[in-house]
């Protein structure tokens, strides 16, 4: 991989400045300024302010923004200025009332606030009521129940505090991608029933059970909205269709109060409807989920109403004829009119539903079946409170105790683990499991001293306990096993120590590209999935994929956040000690800036000149800490690589590193003498390289570097000789431009401005390239030219460069060119 | 990052229904409001009316067909915004208390004409909002130092070689983190706000 680093172009370092490059170019442009200060100067004197800036510049304007651009209506004051919670915005607007995302201001927690329509609380008993309600509903803690945090009254709002849900209703899915697969479609009914059956054990009937309100995330439904309907249900008494539908719509607008998904019982009279209401708008919500429609979708509110309490609706099979008879069945009996002939429990529901709901396949794309089980990287939601964790567990953890290692591993993650570490008063500390089946809602603590307490309240699942194990049950599925590691082996688990040197080198178990692609994924990581990443590296020494991620994660961070730093640094100082051989510890992400923390480069410099010192003769090693020493001390660099290439002279290898190590210090010179001096180790080095490999293995890139070096130490022939070997490795794009280039330059240092001019055309001719279209053509041959007054070859060239680089600066260059003047190139003229 | 379209107009025409409402919604109510009320609309309508006219964004956003044209978003969003005015104040058998019928419908025609003072400030409102809500949008997802080395420098006008000195950064950090906060700034505001350019390479 070339690490050639050029002077970026004026017109690079410009669109650099002002974030106008691709994350690519930028990325080459950041790591050769890390270098360069030359770079750093000419960015300190860019004007890179374009009208995008300025527009941004505006907004620092306070006068100009404050009177529209805040819209104070949107979040009611009393909200804003909440003691608890932070309002960070607006997620969605409903019938009820406006919906905003709000964080805990000091747990931490996202929420979701719900504030009631005004129009809906205007009556005290409605108040009262909707309060008492919201406070049943608030007891509620089931996987399928979207929790209810809260419910208050400030000043003059109503706010309801809930569990913050990332997801889709399963009405917009429906809106989104039609009628869902029929596996999905029970399932999410099967879970909303789970849900419906949990509650109505607590004695709750939801009363607004549709689409809209069951939220899907990650392959689970929650049920949204537990105690609402009180609001839209009227006062009490009988009340008519019309009034209800009227009540409903005019209360609540069109988002709710929707008459396609109530039972007949409770359109007639809101206090009449029970659990069994649920279950007939569950099914009517099933019916749309399969089909598409409601069961009564057309006329009037009611007209519908009317159909709700007399017509039969099509079956489901009539409008989708692959839906199985049974399950047709199992709709039917769901919309019964009278509630005693529909089941009579959602248990019943979800057990009816359940056969036909098994392999639902997910129809989100980040929504796996509950049923699958789940597994791969750890996921759940990870919150830190000073030395305690907390994380739903779905795959396998370890945890370090002064008792030895547990491994904690379920398939299922609605099981969440707390694990609180404190101070036992004798110096040492405590640590508690707690294990949280949040699908029963039951709790399971557990001491690691050796004798397990466990606190089965009163919880309904099994659990098994012997000597080193210990597993908890819902029905008869395992959902935790914990086990304890054996104490040799928690030993072996729990030693970071180095590898002591004299033991023979460990090779890395991954091979280069899955190495690369590790830390790649590693800096796309948030910051959760860092940490729980982190835990999951301390606890298996073993676990070479992690802490690959987390070098990448970290590397990518370090020089914004010092706080990093630290654990970057020993992610590096692990891959030297037991891996200096493999690729993590050639690549940048291994690397740690002497500028930036020269501490850590101390230290990490200290380390691998002690490994070299242990493996004096081990070449691979020497090659990678050459490349770790390459922007810092260049010249240690040079040792190491001169040494290899003692070791194993047969290598071409050591020659190419050690040519671009000449090239790059022949970039920035001293002076021009040392140019060229450099310029012809690099030669030398990379004539050595070609002959080592064999003239035929040879690659363009390798000959553009020979034509270089050759022709800036001043060996013309063998300038002109790669050049032209560089143009007939039939490359159209960089070898035509840059073989020519050289060939013209030569021409002109012999004085033939002819023949240079016309090298300059055929240069022209490039059909293109990725790094040609980016930093653009070449132009010190142009500039040459020009200044030797040979305007109209130059002109000519800009017109063949616009056919591959599409830049205003040709324009603007043809211009001065044509008014007689010679333009500043920049950058183009270095690379 | 995913390689699909990182500006926040493909976002909200790729998002689900209710996903671009949401998005639309949280992004553009407050400047309709502010509008709306700049035609002599009563809060409570103004609410209803932004939801109208949001609507008819979030449903016909599938098929905006952006064309390349700078500003063809914002010329929409108006358009739409002086059809709803016009049959708020037609049909709802309406007039302003503080002005006459034929004033609205000159102020409405005025908007309505692209080359007007009138359109020209929505233009420059239009995309101040944005970027103000983008800054706001975007603050989150750098760490706090590169925020403020952001804001000293580009917004600010500061000398990098000040903010380097006394935030105790060296001079390239600064330079990325200008880079790289004005690079998203950039691609998120992309075919929604003149100026900021094609997010691939340099233009």
């Amino acid at each position: 991989m070339p690490t050639l680093l050029q002077h970026p172009s004026l017109v690079e370092l410009t669109a650099f400045s002002g974030g106008q490059l691709s994350p690519d170019e930028a990325a080459t442009v950041e790591t050769h300024i890390e270098e360069c200060g030359t770079c750093c100067e000419t960015l300190l004197n860019l004007s890179s302010d374009d009208t995008f800036v300025g527009l941004l510049r505006q907004t620092r304007n306070a006068e100009e923004l404050s009177e529209p651009w805040t819209d104070e209506e949107a979040i009611p004051p009393s909200l804003a200025n909440h003691p608890r919670y932070h309002v960070i915005g607006l997620i969605a607007r409903g019938g009820m009332g406006d919906v905003f995302q709000a964080e805990h201001r000091s747990m931490g927690r996202t929420v979701a606030i719900k504030v009631i329509n005004k129009k809906l609380v205007r009556d005290q008993e409605v108040v009262e009521r909707f309060q008492r309600e919201v406070q049943t509903a608030a007891r509620l803690s089931h996987v399928n129940i979207v929790r209810a945090y809260d419910a208050e009254q400030i000043e003059d709002i109503h706010i309801l505090v809930m569990e913050y849900v990332d997801g889709l209703s399963l009405s917009a899915m429906v809106k989104e991608c039609g009628p869902l697969p029929i596996t999905a479609a029970c399932d999410y009914a099967r879970q909303a029933a789970v849900g419906l059956q949990y509650a109505h054990e607590q004695g709750i009937v939801h009363r607004d059970i549709k689409p809209h309100n069951l939220m899907l995330t990650s392959g689970t439904v929650k049920i949204l909205d537990f105690g609402l309907a009180s609001l839209t249900s009227g006062t009490g008494g009988e009340r008519s269709h019309e009034d209800l539908g009227d009540a409903s719509l005019t209360a609540a607008g069109s988002v709710i109060g929707t008459p396609d998904f109530i039972s007949p019982e409770q359109a007639q009279d809101a206090h009449r409807a029970d659990i069994r209401s649920d279950i007939y708008s569950l099914g009517a919500t099933l019916y749309y989920l399969l089909s598409g429609r409601a069961p009564f979708s057309t006329g009037s509110v009611a007209e519908r109403l009317r159909s709700h309490a007399e017509t039969a609706p099509p079956a489901v099979r009539d409008l989708r004829p692959e839906v199985p008879p049974e399950l047709s069945d199992v709709i039917a009996r769901m919309l019964m009119k009278d509630p005693k002939q529909r089941f009579q429990t959602p248990q019943q529901v979800a057990t009816a539903l359940a056969p036909f709901a098994v392999q639902a396949q997910p129809v989100a794309a980040p929504a796996p079946s509950r049923d699958g089980g789940r597994r791969g990287p750890l996921r759940g939601t990870l919150t830190w409170a000073s030395a305690a964790l907390g994380l739903l567990l779905a795959t396998v953890i370890y945890v370090q105790t002064d008792k030895g290692t547990l491994k904690i591993e379920s398939a299922d993650d609605s099981v969440k683990i707390n694990i609180t570490q404190e101070p036992d008063g004798t110096g040492g500390s405590q640590l508690t499991a707690t294990f949280i089946d949040t699908v029963t809602g039951s709790e399971a603590k557990r001491l690691p001293s050796g004798e397990y307490q466990v606190d089965l309240g009163d919880m309904k699942n099994d659990f098994e306990v012997d000597q080193d194990s210990f597993t908890l049950r819902r029905g008869k599925t395992v959902v935790v096993k914990v086990t304890r590691i054996d104490a040799q082996a928690a030993q072996a688990a729990i030693n970071t120590q180095p590898a002591p040197s004299s033991k023979a080198l460990e090779k890395m178990p991954l091979p280069d590209h899955a190495q690369q692609t590790l830390m790649m994924q590693g800096g796309r990581l948030s910051e959760e999935a860092a940490k729980a990443l982190q835990i999951k590296a301390d606890a298996d020494p073993a676990d070479v994929e992690s802490r690959l991620q987390l070098l990448g994660y970290y590397w990518q961070k370090t020089i914004f956040t010092p706080a990093v730093r630290e654990p970057h640094l020993k992610l590096v100082c692990w891959v030297i000690e037991n891996y200096p051989e493999s690729k993590a510890a050639a690549v940048p992400e291994s690397e740690v800036n002497a500028g930036i923390d020269p501490k850590s480069y101390g230290i990490v410099r200290a380390l691998w000149l002690k490994t070299i010192k242990d493996h004096p003769t081990n070449t691979t090693i020497l090659g990678n800490a050459a490349k770790f020493f390459l922007l810092s001390e260049r010249d240690l660099s040079e040792e190491l690589l001169k040494k290899a290439q003692t070791i194993d002279p047969q290598n071409p290898l050591w020659a190419q590193d050690l040519g671009q190590l000449y090239q790059l210090s022949s970039n920035h010179p001293l002076s021009e003498a040392q140019g060229r001096e450099f310029a012809e180790k690099a030669l030398e080095q990379f004539e050595l390289a070609l002959k080592l490999k064999g003239a035929s293995n040879v690659n363009y890139y390798e000959l553009g570097y020979l034509a270089k070096a050759a022709f800036h130490a001043g060996a013309d022939d063998k300038a002109k000789d790669y050049a032209e070997q560089l143009i007939k490795t039939g490359d159209q794009g960089e070898g035509v431009h840059h073989g020519n280039m050289i060939l013209g330059r030569l021409a002109l240092r012999a004085g033939d401005a002819e023949a240079a001019g016309k090298f300059l055309l055929l240069a022209g001719r490039s059909t293109g390239s990725p790094s040609l279209g980016s930093f653009g053509p070449n132009m010190s041959l142009a500039k040459e030219l020009l200044q030797k007054g040979h305007k109209d070859v130059v002109l000519e060239y800009l017109t063949l460069c616009g056919k591959f680089w599409k830049n205003p600066k040709l324009g603007q260059w043809t211009a001065t060119i044509q008014a007689g003047g010679v333009p500043d190139f920049g950058g183009n003229l270095s690379h | 990052m995913e390689n699909t379209s990182l500006t926040l107009l493909g976002r909200l025409q790729r998002g689900s229904d209710s996903e671009a409402w949401g998005r639309v919604f949280g992004l553009y109510r407050p400047l309709l409001m502010a509008w709306l009320r700049k035609y002599d609309v009563q809060a409570a309508d103004a609410d209803d009316l932004s939801q109208e006219v949001l609507l008819a964004v979030s449903t016909g956003l599938k098929s905006f067909d952006h064309n390349g044209r700078p500003g063809a978003f914002r010329t929409w969003l108006r358009n739409i915004l002086v059809n709803r005015l016009r049959n708020f104040w037609r049909t709802r058998d309406r007039r302003p208390l503080s002005t006459g019928d034929s004033d609205i419908e000159r102020r409405l025609a005025q908007l309505e004409d692209s080359a007007s003072a009138t359109s020209q400030l929505w233009d420059r409102q239009h995309d101040l909002f944005v970027v103000q809500q983008l800054l706001h949008l975007s603050r989150a997802r750098f760490s706090a130092e590169t925020w403020t080395a952001f804001t000293r420098v580009a917004l600010d006008g500061e000398s990098p070689a000040a903010v380097a000195r006394e935030m105790g950064l060296s001079l390239n950090a600064v330079f990325i983190a200008k880079s790289r906060v004005l690079s998203q700034l950039r691609q998120e505001a992309s075919g929604l706000v003149e100026g900021a350019g094609d997010s691939s390479a340099i233009s």
